[in-house]
């Protein structure tokens, strides 16, 4: 048990696989425009993560390793393949939202490497840990990123139907337009990977 | 030898399985995706041409659409609008060139040839800049009542929206597309 909540949140924190590995940016940076985006992106990454991660770990002794990638790829590839489908299927506005970017988790380096990493070594009750944390850490910043870049660049945060906050309309008119453009996700970005090892240098000290 | 055979069988198997899984899911989902699809454009057309209240007022014309896109290709659909047998206008699902990607948007006419309404379905423009014009009403309003011989072109009688002047191009494209498709198909006035 103790080992399970390590696995956890290692994912989460210490080796948050965003600000600590700087693997599967690409998804971040493009989907951080609005907090809602990044909640149902990171679920989906959670869900092919932990399922791709269960099917590895539970066959590993049985997969050879020279042909270990296309196999990893295989199981990856399904398991997005139906996120995308049911996506379709039950939630067609958030899948019009995020687009290409449901397909392209295939392709997102941080499942390629966790399974590769861990779940093809490590028993199953250990990688659905590693797979929880690191799809948490991996909501996590995009929730943050969202968060800060929809705030700033618009001046008010909608997620599913609900204004969250909304900042006065003085703001609202001159709200900074660069957080939601590009440049602003590697602003946000720059300054998250600051905060986050400013306060893993905090805990490390202690 | 043993061992390539070994793999191709592993292979062979892990694919099979995971077409199984793709297999079922795709029959699970299926029908759902086609009736999100389907209600979708139904739901934009109902915007574009508010007198179309019911669904059942609502028919694809596929005839029209050959003949309409023959003449203006980004015109994908055309739906006829008839209340109890009596056409009362047109709707365009049309895709023009944004930003980002192609601006999907539908655009209602009625018989006398003048803009009913316009509802983009689907577009990748940026989210605060041109996400926010395709649904500005102060900005589609222009497009209302427009007629074919008006030119409808960013800077002559529609204004675009500074930041997002691109996206304000592919509206006023699709609405003129339309407006063209609609005299193609025998409805000039």
């Amino acid at each position: 048990m103790e080992r399970f909540l390590r696995d956890l949140v290692r994912g989460i924190f210490e080796q948050n696989a965003l600000t600590k590995s700087l693997i599967g940016l690409c998804s971040v940076l493009a989907v951080s425009t609005k907090m809602e985006n990044g909640i149902m992106l990171g679920i989906a990454a959670t869900f092919v993560l932990v399922f791709s991660e269960i099917i590895i770990s539970l066959f590993r002794k049985w997969i050879p390793s020279q042909i270990r990638i296309p196999i990893f790829i295989v199981v990856i590839a399904s398991f997005v393949t139906v996120v995308d489908l049911t996506m379709q299927a039950f939630s067609p506005e958030m899948y019009r939202t995020l687009g290409i970017w449901i397909p392209l988790i295939v392709v997102n380096c941080m499942i390629l490497g966790r399974v590769e990493v861990f779940a093809s070594r490590e028993p199953v009750i250990y990688s659905i840990a590693d797979a929880l944390g690191t799809g948490m850490g991996y909501t996590l910043v995009l929730v943050i990123m969202g968060f800060v870049r929809e705030l700033l660049g618009t001046g008010k945060l909608v997620a599913f139907g609900a204004n969250l906050i909304v900042l006065p309309p003085a703001f609202q008119a001159e709200a900074p337009k660069i957080f939601i453009m590009f440049p602003g996700a590697f602003l946000t970005f720059a300054f998250l990977i600051v905060l986050s090892n400013y306060l893993l240098a905090l805990k490390e000290k202690r | 030898m043993k061992k390539i055979a070994h793999y191709a069988a592993l292979l062979f198997l892990v694919a099979g399985f995971a077409s199984g899984m793709l297999a079922f899911t795709y029959a699970a989902t299926k029908d759902r995706i086609e009736l999100q699809k389907f209600l979708q454009q139904v739901q934009a057309v109902q915007v574009a041409f508010p007198k179309a209240k019911k669904t059942e007022y609502i028919k694809e014309r596929p005839d029209l659409t050959e003949k309409a896109a023959a003449a203006v290709p980004i015109v994908q659909k055309v739906f006829e609008i008839s209340i109890d047998g009596r056409t009362e206008g047109y709707a365009f699902a049309v895709a023009s060139r944004g930003y980002g990607g192609p601006v999907s948007m539908v655009v209602g006419i009625d018989l006398a040839g003048a803009v009913t309404g316009l509802k983009v379905s689907d577009h990748r423009e940026t989210p605060g800049l041109g996400a926010e014009l395709t649904q500005e009403p102060s900005f589609l309003k222009q497009f209302v009542s427009r007629k074919p011989s008006e030119p409808v072109e960013i800077g002559k009688d529609i204004d675009a929206v500074s930041g997002s002047t691109i996206t304000s191009k592919a509206l006023a494209e699709g609405v003129r597309a339309a407006l063209d498709a609609f005299v193609e198909i025998g409805g000039a006035r």
